[in-house]
């Protein structure tokens, strides 16, 4: 047996995996949130200890189901393969940023790259999203079960009761009626293709530089 | 002169030492353990999520707390290792080729144009992207061939089946069409060069 298969097996008897790093991660989280929050007052003396009450009873309630931890397990793990991939691409950006120059667009194109910058942010947040549909997918016996009927009955519903042709339908008709009444822009302030390529990547350029800039 | 052939023979094995480390756990559990256990805490740091203010030394210790229980928790799901030690040396690689494009880049004394700039942020997340679908498929894990790809097959054939897979094709190749017909933004651009109508008509 080498020594990583027995450091595992030691910390699986030991409970580390299933007991310890679920206690420290949920306890930690709760006890630094409530301190922030500050929600039984920041002049209560007794604040802290209350804190720590409630923070270690959710998190052995949190214990008590191990199909959750292992979820958890699964559940982090994949955010964390995201964070690193999302790590690799800003360290290559800022690389890339030092040797080029920024595109100088008008005040439309900084409009235009704000979108972009909130499209990314978007994106970001969907890493919980799928972090979280690849635990449902893996955890069968917990949380995955239950999740993955949710999504595929109410898709399964829409379709067969008729809801989804009836959402497009009115989707469309909605749209037609916005393009229909919508105000004509001055032709100056038309839209340019050209921004749409453009914008995106510079947008991504500025991710190191804020992250940079921050104290 | 000494004769090679005379000096005294050195019993080495060599070692692998990719073997060794593997052997020590490093691969296994103590680099990913350090990836993991650094990364959430800068992470931690840089968004003071559990800080009340910037020198809360208690909120440091959580900060530390939180990321060693991430690290050990992250490191039980053994799929994580795997993807790991697939993605990062091909990622690596990326980083050398980048880096050795902006030394060659570099030599030319001025700055890439800002086409290019853009057409690069494209190139870099479509590889990084790739390279991470390619260690989570060939790994076998159950983000590629798991319950959720046959999730999303089953959904795809239930709109197939119900015909609503083609009833959206259709509607949004007619929705591109006379988006395309109605448009309108060709004419402006060519009365944009031609220039007003008095003056076309001197």
């Amino acid at each position: 047996m080498d020594l990583s298969s027995f450091i595992y097996s030691l910390f699986s008897e030991y409970g580390i995996f299933t007991f310890v790093a679920p206690f420290l991660l949920i306890f930690s989280l709760l006890y630094g949130s409530l301190r922030k929050i500050g929600l039984f007052g920041r002049d209560n003396p007794n604040k802290e200890k209350l804190y720590a009450i409630i923070s270690m009873v959710i998190a052995f309630y949190y214990l008590y189901s191990i199909s959750d931890v292992i979820f958890t397990s699964n559940f982090i793990s994949f955010f964390f393969f995201e964070v690193l991939v999302i790590f690799f691409i800003l360290m290559i950006i800022a690389m890339m940023a030092s040797i080029s120059e920024p595109y100088k667009g008008d005040e439309e194109f900084e409009r235009y790259k704000q979108y972009s910058h909130n499209v990314i942010v978007g994106f970001l947040t969907l890493t919980v999203l799928f972090a979280f549909l690849y635990a449902s997918s893996v955890d069968f016996n917990g949380f995955g079960a239950t999740a993955q009927n949710i999504i595929l009955e109410i898709i399964l519903a829409l379709i067969y009761t008729g809801l989804l042709p009836l959402i497009i339908i009115i989707g469309i008709i909605a749209a037609a009626i916005y393009w229909v009444y919508k105000k004509e822009e001055p032709p100056k302030k038309r839209r340019k293709r050209r921004y749409f390529l453009i914008a995106f990547p510079e947008a991504l350029y500025e991710l190191p530089e804020h992250t940079r800039s921050r104290k | 002169m000494t004769n090679l052939g005379q000096l005294p023979q050195i019993n080495f094995n060599p070692v692998n030492f990719n073997q060794l480390l593997s052997q020590y756990g490093f691969i296994d559990f103590v680099l990913p353990f350090l990836l993991i256990f650094s990364l959430v805490f800068m992470l931690l740091e840089l968004s003071n999520l559990l800080k009340v203010s910037p020198d809360d030394v208690v909120g440091r210790k959580l900060s530390a707390l939180f990321s060693l229980a991430f690290a050990l928790l992250s490191i039980y799901n053994q799929n994580l290792v795997r993807w790991l030690l697939l993605f990062i040396p091909k990622a690596s690689l990326a980083i050398i080729a980048f880096s050795l494009m902006v030394i060659v880049l570099a030599l030319t004394n001025k700055k890439i144009p800002s086409w290019l700039r853009a057409f690069f942020a494209f190139i870099i997340v479509g590889i990084i992207l790739w390279l991470a679908i390619n260690s989570l498929s060939i790994t076998g894990s159950s983000a590629a061939s798991s319950p959720l790809i046959s999730l999303l097959s089953s959904i795809l054939d239930s709109l197939m089946q119900s015909g609503m897979l083609a009833l959206l094709i259709i509607f949004g190749f007619i929705f591109i069409v006379v988006m395309l017909v109605v448009g309108g933004e060709k004419k402006e651009e060519e009365e944009k060069i031609k220039g007003p109508i008095i003056l076309r008509s001197k």
